[in-house]
């Protein structure tokens, strides 16, 4: 018979199951795999040790994909939070034709990343794109986008940043909603001015949410992959390469399974460490 | 008497249905085909009521996406699950999946060569079906690549006139060498406001164009160095595997693609396939590129040059340039690795599968049926489709594409197939990738890398085991 002290373990048991199955065991099989010469085209998978990682730290390309991963991150983060606070703070507010809008401002969230790829080439098509006709009107000449070394990095960050600022706006957008009233109330009597208030008040309220969607979209950047694939597949040359990119062509075009699986834990410890160190940054300042 | 009548129509049912059974020798078989999904998958499924019907085989279609269907197949094959009978799979993977698979001809000497298969137009049949002298696929899709360009501008006689004035040799159509296509791209590169076709243009006009975005770029290079390579090109030393990318004939093909980017569209380095297609295709502003037969099949599409009283549309279509050393002219057609199929080893009705493949893509109507059919993306492969004079009659004008198709098999040009080929090609292409967008300063610089790459590779996956698939990639 189950004792009632063991009634909640049994009851617990199976979610413990299912998470080891479909979590824990296959985060264990890829580190063992990181540490195999691991070619799915071999039948033999000996083991080597650190190999992969040595193999993936003297890979000049690992570490451009290190360095336009962070040039994306920052670029996209700098670009994208502003924007989603701005969007969300008008948003907060009552006017008329809200309820349209608001749905509006979230549609390119909704859009699958491969056909944000697509719409990315169409849109930057050095001579037949809209974007690029914008810029003629306007005096200025036409820009090779996503064809050239120089700007194929920014076509990226501009697309992610239209495809997800509404994820900032979203995420902000709550966060304002939920803050109290009194505080705006005491601020306004005290005769703060509307930067004041923002800065004293709306932004150190809102750091718990804002760290939120910092790390969110973080991650989800750190992890590009779909709109690289479909636009620039890392080029030209390894302008765009991502580690995402590099991780996938390695385990997905090389076959070197052990090597990818090793770039996906590399990947994964620097997410680790950057989400410590943030939320600790983030907490210090509360205190 | 009642009896006996009645047992003899007993037995005149039964045995009437037993030589039904007979004409249906694999009834009650079944048959697992993985295939690439999509389109390709379509032919399957549309066939499978009539394979039941003639065959008694029940199809199993497994649609398999194109970017899983390498490992997920080979996975299967690997763990000898005898799961799969048939396989769909890029030729240029037969170095991987060659143990897994059964020779084809014993099937073809058996069955007195009902299929065919010397009715494959050479290239497929050589560089697609035959690996280390032996047939081991059949040919789903003949994808190649041919020239197109704008006849209806090639043969305005004020351009001809003009050309040879500037260059001293009469115009080429169709351009014969890439030398040759290097003064047609100077040529035929105009501003908006120009005259061309004796007609102003409205639009800017090249020359020339790649499909050079990073990820098939490489295909665009190979264009070149097989013929600069010639007239014995290889990718390797065959004795040793020492790689030839770096040769000086290379450095020279890639000198060449990027001279040929001045007169090319901007923003080419960032194209696709649909780019490409579009550009010179539906806009009509290229004068001359390289592609699949998509064009050819598709060439009522051409639009008219972009000026203000144009002519007639007329697409040209030729076998991919060339190079003349010492007075003689050195033509290549690269034949794409593309779609063809095998018998898995581990099948347990070897036969029935052979049987299959034979009533889809033995020379006959149902294979032809596919290939004309815009429904399945399958290229023609075979004489019997070229010279259909069904296909030429239903669809006038298509014999342009079919006769250059013929004429381009004339000297064909493998892939490279073997283990490893891919990482290959992906190496190259990235360093073409980066020297075509000014990351690598020179052309020996970025083929130096390559050989650099490939040497590592090669060491990977072993020398002396890459030198023998290496030399049954060209064993007949």
């Amino acid at each position: 018979m189950v004792s009632r002290q063991q009634v909640p373990y049994f009851l617990v048991l199976p979610t413990l199951i299912i998470l080891a199955l479909i979590v824990v065991f296959p985060m264990i099989y890829s580190l063992t795999v990181s540490f195999r010469l691991y070619d799915l085209r071999v039948p033999r998978h000996p083991f080597i040790g650190l190999g992969n990682y040595i193999r993936l730290f003297q890979d000049t390309r690992f570490w451009n994909a290190m360095r336009v991963t962070g040039l994306l991150l920052l670029g996209e983060i700098a670009l994208q939070f502003p924007l989603g606070f701005c969007i969300a703070h008008l948003l907060a507010r009552k006017f008329y034709g809200k309820r349209i809008v608001q749905p509006i401002v979230l549609v390119p969230m909704m859009i699958t990343p491969v056909v944000v790829g697509y719409i990315g080439r169409l849109l930057f098509e050095t001579r037949s794109g809209p974007i690029n006709y914008i810029l003629n009107l306007v005096g200025l000449p036409s820009l090779s986008w996503h064809a050239s070394v120089k700007t194929a990095l920014l076509t990226v960050i501009l697309l992610d940043t239209w495809q997800w600022t509404p994820f900032m706006t979203s995420v902000l957008l709550a966060g304002l909603l939920s803050l109290p009233s009194e505080p705006y109330e005491s601020a306004k009597v005290d005769g703060a001015s509307g930067f004041q208030i923002l800065w004293y008040l709306t932004l150190p309220l809102l750091k718990p949410v804002i760290a939120l969607a910092v790390i969110m979209r973080g991650l989800a950047v750190i992890q590009s992959f779909d709109v690289i694939y479909v636009l620039t597949l890392g080029g030209p040359g390894t302008a765009t390469e991502t580690l995402g990119i590099y991780t996938y062509l390695i385990g997905f075009r090389y076959w070197d399974v052990g090597q990818a699986a090793a770039g996906a834990w590399v990947l994964s410890m620097i997410l680790s460490i950057g989400i410590t160190v943030f939320l600790r940054i983030m907490r210090t300042e509360e205190r | 008497m009642k009896r006996v009548s009645l047992l003899l129509v007993m037995f005149f049912v039964v045995g009437m249905s037993w030589l039904g059974v007979s004409e249906r020798p694999f009834e009650g078989v079944i048959i697992t085909v993985a295939v690439h999904s999509g389109h390709h998958a379509t032919p399957w499924y549309r066939e499978a009521a009539n394979i039941k019907e003639l065959l008694g085989i029940t199809l199993n279609v497994v649609e398999i996406s194109p970017e899983e269907i390498y490992s997920r197949v080979l996975l299967e094959l690997s763990a000898r699950t005898g799961f799969f009978d048939i396989v769909q799979y890029n030729s240029a993977w037969i170095g991987d999946f060659e143990p897994y698979l059964v020779t084809l001809d014993e099937f073809i000497f058996d069955t007195g060569d009902d299929f065919a298969f010397g009715d494959y137009l050479p290239g497929f049949r050589d560089f697609h079906n035959l690996w280390g002298g032996k047939i081991v696929s059949v040919t789903l899709d003949g994808d190649t690549f041919l020239l197109y360009y704008r006849k209806d501008l090639f043969e305005n006689a004020e351009e001809r006139a003009a050309f040879k004035a500037r260059y001293g040799y009469d115009l080429p159509d169709p351009p014969m060498t890439w030398s040759q296509v290097l003064d047609l791209a100077q040529f035929f590169t105009r501003k908006k406001g120009e005259k061309l076709a004796g007609s102003t243009l409205k639009k800017d006009f090249y020359g020339y164009a790649d499909q050079a975005k990073r990820g098939r770029v490489y295909y665009w290079y190979l264009f070149r160095y097989i013929p600069f390579s010639a007239p014995n090109p290889h990718y390797f030393d065959p004795n040793t595997m020492k790689p030839l990318i770096n040769s000086p004939e290379a450095i020279a093909a890639l000198e060449n693609m990027k001279e040929l980017l001045n007169y090319s569209p901007p923003g080419v380095l960032g194209w696709e396939w649909d780019e490409l297609f579009n550009a010179a295709m539906l806009d009509g502003t290229v004068a001359m590129w390289i592609h699949w037969p998509d064009e050819g099949r598709r060439f009522s599409e051409l639009a008219p040059l972009p000026v203000e009283t144009p002519p007639e549309p007329k697409l040209g279509i030729a076998s991919t340039p060339g190079v003349v050393k010492d007075g003689v002219l050195y033509k290549y057609t690269l034949i794409d690795s593309a779609w063809v199929a095998s018998i898995c080893r581990d099948s347990r009705n070897k036969q029935a599968a052979w049987a299959v493949l034979n009533h889809m893509f033995g020379a006959g109507a149902v294979s032809l049926r596919w290939v004309m059919s815009p429904e399945s993306g399958w290229d023609p492969s075979r004489y019997s489709h070229v010279f259909s004079p069904l296909w030429r009659a239903n669809v006038p004008g298509i014999d342009a594409f079919l006769d250059a198709l013929v004429d381009a098999m004339r000297m064909s040009f493998p892939c490279l197939k073997i283990p490893g080929a891919f990482e290959y090609m992906d190496k190259l292409d990235l360093y073409i990738s980066k020297y075509l967008a000014g990351e690598i300063g020179t052309a020996k610089e970025a083929l130096d890398n390559v050989a650099l790459e490939w040497e590592k590779i090669t060491e990977r996956f072993g020398r002396e085991s890459q030198k023998k698939f290496y030399s049954k990639l060209w064993q007949r």
